[in-house]
């Protein structure tokens, strides 16, 4: 019966990770907080796979979430080095290039 | 004949390997042209002989076919092409090989020769043609060479301006041509020329096709209302002006009645209708040249009066002796155009009153000019008096009164200007600035007008009663035999002889006060405008075309385009106003989204059922 | 859920929020790596108690051993001094709300929901993730070599030098 504990504490890592992305400033630090996030789900994932008859299916998924976390973090990790060149800060708030 | 393909295109060969290699060739691009149209010449030559021998020819092949309509293309050989070829070929070698005097500096060397190699075999297939569609395409091809060729310095305004203006002006009566031939495709089926000629139209088609086609012809041949294009195409170089506006192409709107002859002798309207407008252009434009001061543009008035006289012919049913008269005039003129262009070439002016004197130092082209000038006045005994003869003697016959008159007059008026541009010009004492630059022109230029003088002057004897109207009675078709009628005869000499006279007292001799005629008569005036047909033509048909273009256009611009640029205009202030919200920040847009979600969250635990 | 798998379960829960809490709200992004470390051993520890231990050790290999070392060198790259870390505190509050009312939401309705299938089913063994590998997923498998590969060149690539 101790699905809805780990489900509810998903939930709170998301939460914080969600946080965490929308108030640093830092690109490395935003890639942190997205991770917390990642995580959270994969807790998810794996809960159910415990606690439901479809069993691996969810740790299979963690495992290619976790590939593709490794991924994003390289690919990530990149782009901050290429921005950190090209506007010397990896500050999030004096990067507005987005802006049309 | 089964060579006579050749012609046109041993030519139309010379422009396509002077279109692609002209470059190349460069200073020697005249071989290639020059080479072509004189084997095209020869082979003209046997034809002459052969046809005189009493042989013709049609050949046909089917070309497309769409529908029930079939369209043959061929080569028709008859007396008519074999004269034709003859004039144009001769001609046309004679100019080119001036040419290469002329035109030695110009950069675009290559490029003349191609359009001129391009231009003579569109009118030798136009002559040739066997088909009236053929025909046509032939002659909108020789319309395009034309309208290339006045535009030829193209850097100069006006000779842009002139090429637009004769090709817009020829367009009208294109329009009727084409109208013609879809008549004669109704009424007789196909268009290839034996049939079409050989078929019986009822009088009202007859009418209705030889009045289209008139005036497909009066635009080529610069007929009135529209001949205004002529004199202005004088901007083109001179040699092209000698070969194109005054010898070969604006006598293929004569060639076009002589060939569709039995079409207009069908209808009698049409007959007084080509020689009622012949007589009001051959009137016209010899009134005309009486004031003009540009030498060029007094040839070109002559053009206009001279073919207005062959339609005369062709209208009071002088078949043969139009023919007659368009190539003696095609002779005679093209001698005259040269000898102008040498004396451009040398004095650097086309005013001629800023000339004078100058036989004294151009002693070959005066003399020529003077072949020339004698034959264009009808002086008794050189070509253009005994063709001219022809037409005013079968006006006379046929009882034409009023168009008897006009040419008799027009002869007049011609002889007169004639002597006019020849005294002011070449006698009388020279300009002090034009000492030492006149000069003879070079080599190239003078044989061409030696060897044409012969013709020019002689080429008539032919047609003339003492070797029995050879000419007339080569090409007769369906017309009395000429008789020579003295009184006309003695009318036309008296005439030649008095306008010649007149000019020399009045240019030559000073017997007469130079203020005699004021410049500000209104009769002067009236000339000196060319009776203010431009004028009218721009007020009366350009502006209201002009006008009505505006009106659309500020519709199009204030009304069209104004609803677009104002849908425009509205997105972009909607943007700017939205743009505000996007302040690139990405984590913005995070919380954004966040509480996107949260609302999503509650709709759907609110409205929707999970 | 048993006494001592709540006692343990409530001692990861509890080192996994108190990490992350303060890889999100640290001054120091060195430091904030460092807790990333031990919020990923927490989860990795959640994975045991969920019969997961494959998932568990890949956690520890793949997060610890890989991700969070490679975030320590990109942090060694790019630090610069004095930067700061964190939005204002009026920013941290009008973020914080909307995210506390989100997972609340969340909470909520996951401690509302009656799960259908709450038997406890035996552990997975890696055997049978293994077969699941070449079989059933195999295609996906391929694939995210396939995206490991791209993203391995891809990283080259953006992070390299512009050549003039």
């Amino acid at each position: 019966m101790g699905l809805e504990y780990y489900l509810a504490l998903s939930a709170i890592f998301f939460g914080i990770g969600l946080y965490g992305a929308l108030t640093r400033r830092n690109a490395v630090a935003v890639l942190l907080s997205i991770e917390i996030m990642l995580n959270g789900a994969t807790l998810n994932l794996v809960s159910f796979s415990r606690f439901t008859p479809a069993k691996s299916t969810g740790q299979v998924f963690t495992l290619f979430i976790m590939a593709v976390a490794a991924a994003e973090v390289a690919v990530g990790l990149a782009l901050v080095f290429a921005l950190y060149r090209a506007a010397k800060t990896v500050d999030v708030d004096e990067i507005d290039m987005l802006r049309g | 004949m089964t060579y006579a393909w050749l012609i046109p295109a041993l030519p139309a060969a010379s422009f396509i390997i002077l279109l692609f290699l002209g470059k190349r060739f460069g200073k020697w691009s005249h071989f290639v042209s020059v080479g072509a149209i004189l084997s095209a010449f020869a082979i003209s030559s046997f034809i002459l002989y052969q046809v005189i021998g009493g042989r013709g020819s049609e050949v046909l092949i089917p070309w497309l076919s769409i529908g029930e309509l079939d369209l043959n293309v061929g080569i028709l050989i008859d007396r008519l092409t074999a004269v034709m070829l003859m004039v144009v070929t001769s001609v046309a070698s004679l100019v080119q090989i001036y040419s290469v005097g002329y035109m030695k500096e110009d950069r675009r060397y290559h490029w003349y020769f191609a359009c001129l190699s391009l231009f003579t075999a569109a009118m030798l297939m136009l002559v040739l043609s066997a088909n009236y569609v053929q025909m046509y395409a032939s002659w909108e091809l020789v319309g395009l060479c034309s309208y290339l060729l006045i535009g030829f310095w193209f850097e100069k305004k006006a000779a842009a301006d002139a090429a637009k203006k004769a090709f817009v002006t020829t367009r009208i009566g294109d329009v009727g041509f084409l109208l013609g031939l879809v008549v004669l495709y109704y009424a007789v089926g196909n268009l290839d020329v034996g049939s079409v000629l050989a078929a019986r139209l009822a009088p009202a088609v007859a009418t209705a096709a030889s009045l289209l086609l008139f005036l497909g012809a009066m635009g080529k041949s610069a007929q009135f209302p529209l001949h205004v294009w002529l004199p202005d195409a004088m901007e083109g170089p001179t040699p092209v002006s000698a070969l194109i506006h005054a010898a070969t192409m604006v006598a293929a709107g004569v060639y076009l009645v002589a060939r569709s002859y039995p079409i207009f002798a069908a209808s009698g309207v049409a007959m007084d209708v080509v020689a009622g407008i012949g007589a009001v252009t051959a009137l016209m434009a010899a009134t005309i040249a009486l004031v003009q001061r540009d030498i060029k543009r007094i040839l070109a008035y002559s053009t206009i009066s001279q073919l207005g006289l062959m339609m005369i012919g062709l209208g009071v049913g002088a078949y043969s002796a139009a023919v007659f008269h368009l190539t003696t005039h095609a002779f005679f003129k093209a001698l005259l155009f040269l000898g102008a262009g040498s004396v451009i070439h040398s004095a650097h002016t086309q005013d001629i009153f800023e000339m004078g004197g100058l036989a004294k130092k151009m002693k070959g082209t005066a003399f020529t000019f003077a072949v020339g000038g004698l034959a264009l006045a009808g002086f008794p005994g050189l070509s253009g008096f005994w063709s001219k003869e022809g037409i005013l003697t079968a006006a006379f016959v046929k009882g034409a009164y009023p168009v008897f008159a006009a040419a008799l007059l027009t002869s007049l008026l011609t002889a007169f200007y004639v002597g006019r541009l020849y005294f002011v010009v070449f006698t009388g004492s020279m300009r002090k600035n034009m000492q030492a630059k006149v000069h003879e022109s070079p080599l190239a230029m003078v044989a061409p007008l030696a060897v044409l003088a012969f013709p020019a002057g002689l080429v008539g004897l032919i047609g003339s009663p003492l070797f029995g109207n050879a000419f007339q009675g080569f090409l007769r078709l369906g017309e009395s035999g000429e008789h020579v009628n003295l009184m006309v005869m003695g009318l036309s000499i008296a005439v030649a002889l008095a306008g010649l006279g007149f000019a020399w007292i009045k240019y030559s001799t000073g017997l007469l006060p130079s203020g005699l005629i004021k410049t500000s008569n209104p009769f002067f005036l009236l000339l000196k405008n060319k009776y203010y047909l431009d004028e009218i033509y721009t007020r009366g048909l350009v502006a209201p075309v002009v006008g009505g273009s505006r009106a659309l256009f500020s519709f199009d611009s204030g009304v069209v385009d104004g609803a677009v640029n104002g849908t425009a205009w509205l997105t972009s202030k909607a943007g700017d106003l939205v743009r505000r919200a996007q302040r690139g920040q990405i984590q913005d847009y995070g919380l954004v989204m966040v509480l996107g979600i949260i609302v999503l969250i509650f709709w759907m635990l609110t409205f929707a059922r999970l | 859920m048993s006494g001592p798998e709540l006692v343990v379960f409530s001692l990861l829960g509890l080192a996994g929020v108190g990490s992350a809490v303060a890889v999100v709200s640290g001054k120091d992004l060195f430091r904030s790596t460092l807790f990333f470390g031990s919020f990923l051993l927490s989860v990795a520890g959640l994975y045991f108690t969920l019969e997961a231990s494959f998932v568990g050790i890949m956690q520890i290999f793949v997060y610890v051993g890989g991700v969070v070392v490679m975030i320590l060198f990109g942090i060694m790259l790019t630090q610069q001094e004095g930067a700061r870390l964190n939005a204002s505190l009026e920013r941290r509050l009008t973020v914080a709300g909307p995210v506390a009312l989100l997972a609340g939401i969340l909470i909520a309705a996951i401690m509302t929901t009656s799960f259908k299938t709450v038997r406890e089913v035996p552990g997975v063994d890696i055997a049978t993730l293994g077969k699941l590998f070449t079989n059933d997923y195999v295609l996906p498998f391929e694939i995210v070599s396939v995206l490991l590969l791209a993203a391995l060149v891809g990283a080259v690539v953006v992070a390299k030098e512009r050549e003039k």
